[in-house]
C-alpha cells in the first residue's frame, strides 16, 4: 500500500469520525441551548399568566395562535407538579407532525385548583437546527474533498525528491560507475536521506573500484614472478646434467606453470573487460572471423574427426576486435573441446544471431551456474580453467549482446544475439 | 651482438642473460632507469630489452630518449602489464616488438633475432644453420641451394629451432609459439609436425638435427 493511500485512508476515516462526533455534540449543544431559550419564553408566559391571575383573580382567556397555545383545566385531586416537556401532535393546518414544547403548572385561584398548559411550537427551532446541520455537513464534505485533493497534489509534490532518489537507487549499477543524480530538496528528512544514500553509494563505488583494481593489480604483480619461474626453468633445462627423472619433474612444473599463467591472464582479462579497457570499435565481419578461427583450429578438429557444418550468412558488427576474437575463439574452443571424437558441430550465422552447437556426452548444463567463474561440470573437472564461458558472458554483458544456452536433442547450443 | 637488458627483477635479467650468452650475444644489464639512460646514451646496442615499469621511471621515456638521440638500437618491450595501451604506445614510440610476461626464453630469443635481422642485415634477412638457409623475408628454405619444401607450420618450427639452435626448447614453448594461447597445453600436434619435419630433413640431408630431450622438449643441434 502506498504511503499516500495509507495516509489518506487514516486521515479521512479520522476526519469523518471526528466530524460526526463534533456534529453530534454540536447538534445536542445547539438543541440544548434553543430548548433552554424556548423554556425561558414559556417561563415568561407563565409569569404573565400568574401576574394576570394575581391582578384579576381570574384566568386569562385561553388562546391559540399558530405557535403558542394557552389552555386551562380544572385540576382533579392533587395539583400537578410544574414541569417542562416536549410532545408531538398532529396539526391539521400544517398537515404534519408538529413538535412542541410545553409547560404545565398548577394555579390556585380563590381556593380552586387549575392546571395551566402553555405550549410553543418547536418548529422554528428544528428548522434552525436542520439548517445548521446541513451547513455543517456541507462544510464537512467540502473539507474532505479539499483535503483529498490537496493531499494528493501536495504530497505527490512533497515526496518527489524521495521518488527521484528511489528511482536512482533502482537504476544504480556498480559496473557502469555512474554517480547518483539526486534532487536538491529543502526538506530535511529527504536531504538527510540523499546525503546518506550518496555517501553510501560513493563508498560502495569506491570499494568496488578498489576491489577491481586489486584483481587487476594482483594479476599484474603475479606476471613477474611467473616470468622468473618460467625463465629459470628455460635455463635449467639447458643443463646437460639434468637426468631423465628430473626432467619429468620439470615437465610437471612447466605444465602447472602453464595453467597458472593461463589462469592469471584470464583473470586479468576479466578485470580489464570489467574495467572497460577495450574501447576500440571497428567493423568486423563475423562470419569471416568464424571461418578464420576454424582454420586455426583445423588440426584439433581433424584429429578428433569432428563433423563441422557451417551455415553462415554475412554478419557485421561494430565492436572491439580483440574482444570479438576472444568471444568467437572461446565459444569455438569450448565446442571443440567438449565434443567427443566423430562428434558434430553446427555453426550458423543468421541475421544478428551467431549459434554454435555441438554434440557431447555431457548432459545438460546448469543454466544458473554455467557462466559463473570457476564453474566446471563434474565430467569435465580437469579441463580448462573454468573461466572461458565467464569471459564470453562478461564480453556479452559489456557489449550489450545476449548470450543464451539451450540443451536439446543431445546438443549443447550457445547463441549470441548481437 | 650486444644486448642490453633493462629489467629491475634481477632474477629475470640473470636468466635472460644466461640464456642469450649461449647464442654469442654479449649481454649487459641495467636494473634501473638511471643506469639504463646512461648506458643507452653511451653505447650502441643491437637490441635492447626494455621493461616499461621501472622503479625510478617509465621505460617509455627511454624509448623517447633513444629516438631523440637518433639511436638505431632495436627495442623489444617486455612488460608485465600486457595492456593493449602499452603495446600500442610502445610500438608507436618506436619499439620493434612487444612481449608480455611471462614468456619463454626461446620465444624471447626468436624475437630478438628477428629484430636484429631487420636492423643489421637490411634487406638480406638470411638465417643459416650449416647447410640450411632460411630466407625470412620470402619465408623460403633452401638446403645446399636447393629449395626445400615445407608447410607453414613446419617452416615456423624450423625457424624457431634454428634461432634457438643447440638449446633445449620445451614443448610448452613450441606449442605457444606455433598456436598461441588458444591451444597451449596440447602437445599432440607438435609430435606430428616434428615427425614430418624430421622425415623431410632426413630425406634431404640425411642428418637428424632434432634431438628429443627426455620427452621434455627438443634440441636442434649438430653436436
Amino acid at each position: 500500500m502506498r504511503l499516500l493511500a495509507r495516509y489518506n485512508r487514516v486521515n479521512i476515516i479520522t476526519t469523518i469520525v471526528v466530524l460526526i462526533l463534533s456534529g453530534l455534540s454540536y447538534y445536542f449543544a445547539i438543541r440544548y441551548i434553543l430548548i433552554g431559550q424556548l423554556d425561558d419564553d414559556l417561563k415568561v408566559e407563565e409569569q404573565e399568566v400568574i401576574d394576570y391571575v394575581n391582578k384579576n383573580k381570574t384566568l386569562p382567556n385561553p388562546s391559540s395562535y399558530k405557535d403558542q397555545q394557552v389552555a386551562y383545566q380544572d385540576a382533579v385531586g392533587a395539583p400537578v407538579a410544574r414541569k417542562f416537556s416536549s410532545s408531538k401532535a398532529f396539526s391539521k393546518e400544517e398537515n404534519e407532525e408538529i413538535i412542541s414544547r410545553q409547560i404545565v403548572f398548577p394555579l390556585t385561584i380563590e381556593g380552586k385548583n387549575y392546571t395551566v398548559m402553555i405550549s410553543k411550537s418547536e418548529e422554528a427551532t428544528e428548522d434552525l437546527i436542520q439548517l445548521i446541520l446541513l451547513l455543517t455537513l456541507g462544510l464537512v464534505i467540502l473539507l474532505l474533498l479539499v483535503l483529498f485533493i490537496f493531499n494528493r497534489f501536495l504530497l505527490n509534490k512533497l515526496w518527489r525528491p524521495f521518488n527521484t532518489t528511489l528511482k536512482e537507487l533502482k537504476d544504480f549499477n556498480l559496473s557502469n560507475n555512474a554517480t547518483l543524480k539526486l534532487e536538491q530538496t529543502s526538506i530535511n528528512e529527504f536531504s538527510d536521506l540523499n546525503e546518506a544514500v550518496s555517501i553510501m553509494s560513493n563508498r560502495v563505488n569506491q570499494d568496488y573500484h578498489t576491489l577491481k583494481m586489486f584483481t587487476e593489480n594482483a594479476s599484474h604483480e603475479m606476471q613477474t614472478p611467473l616470468a622468473i619461474i618460467n625463465s629459470r626453468l628455460d635455463v635449467l633445462i639447458q643443463d646437460e646434467a639434468v637426468t631423465e627423472s628430473q626432467m619429468k619433474q620439470l615437465q610437471g612444473i612447466y605444465d602447472a606453470l602453464n595453467r597458472l599463467s593461463n589462469l592469471n591472464s584470464s583473470l586479468l582479462l576479466l578485470a580489464k573487460i570489467e574495467n572497460n579497457q577495450f574501447k576500440e570499435r571497428t567493423h568486423i565481419q563475423l562470419d569471416e572471423l568464424v571461418k578464420k578461427k576454424l582454420e586455426m583450429f583445423e588440426e584439433l578438429t581433424e584429429s578428433k574427426n569432428l563433423h563441422i557444418h557451417i551455415n553462415a550468412e554475412s554478419i557485421a558488427i561494430e565492436f572491439d576486435p580483440q574482444l570479438t576474437d576472444i568471444l568467437v575463439s572461446n565459444l569455438l574452443n569450448n565446442a571443440i573441446r567438449y565434443t567427443g571424437p566423430e562428434g558434430e558441430i553446427n555453426i550458423s550465422a543468421k541475421g544478428t544471431v551467431l549459434t554454435i552447437s555441438n554434440t557431447s556426452a555431457i548432459p545438460a548444463l546448469d543454466k544458473e551456474k554455467l557462466f559463473q567463474r570457476f564453474y566446471r561440470h563434474g565430467a569435465t573437472a580437469q579441463d580448462g580453467n573454468g573461466l572461458g564461458l565467464s569471459i564470453v558472458k562478461q564480453i556479452c554483458d559489456v557489449a550489450g549482446f545476449t548470450l543464451q544456452y539451450e540443451f536439446a536433442n543431445g546438443q549443447h547450443e550457445f547463441s549470441v544475439h548481437f | 651482438m650486444k644486448i642490453l637488458i633493462i629489467e629491475d627483477e634481477k632474477a629475470l635479467s640473470e636468466s635472460i642473460a644466461t640464456y642469450l650468452k649461449s647464442e654469442d650475444y654479449l649481454c649487459e644489464t641495467a636494473p634501473d632507469f638511471k643506469t639504463a639512460i646512461s648506458k643507452t646514451e653511451t653505447f650502441d646496442y643491437d637490441c635492447i630489452l626494455l621493461d616499461i615499469t621501472l622503479p625510478d621511471g617509465n621505460g617509455l621515456e627511454i624509448l623517447n630518449n633513444l629516438k631523440a638521440n637518433n639511436k638505431m638500437d632495436g627495442v623489444l618491450i617486455i612488460s608485465a602489464k600486457n595492456a593493449l595501451d602499452d603495446r600500442v604506445e610502445g610500438l608507436k614510440s618506436g619499439a620493434d616488438d612487444y612481449l608480455a610476461k611471462p614468456f619463454h626464453l626461446s620465444e624471447l630469443s626468436a624475437r630478438i633475432s628477428a629484430i636484429i635481422r631487420r636492423k643489421n642485415f637490411e634487406g638480406s634477412n638470411i638465417v643459416k644453420f650449416n647447410d640450411i638457409t632460411i630466407d625470412t623475408q620470402a619465408k623460403l628454405v633452401s638446403i645446399n641451394n636447393k629449395p626445400f619444401d615445407l608447410t607453414k607450420k613446419e617452416y615456423e618450427l624450423l625457424l624457431y629451432f634454428v634461432t634457438n639452435k643447440r638449446r633445449v626448447i620445451s614443448k610448452n614453448a613450441i606449442a605457444e609459439h606455433l598456436w598461441g594461447d588458444d591451444m597451449s597445453g596440447n602437445y599432440d600436434f607438435i609430435y606430428t609436425h616434428i615427425k614430418n619435419l624430421r622425415k623431410k630433413l632426413a630425406a634431404t640431408i640425411g642428418v637428424d638435427y632434432i634431438r628429443s630431450v627426455y620427452g621434455m622438449g627438443y634440441k636442434f643441434t649438430d653436436a
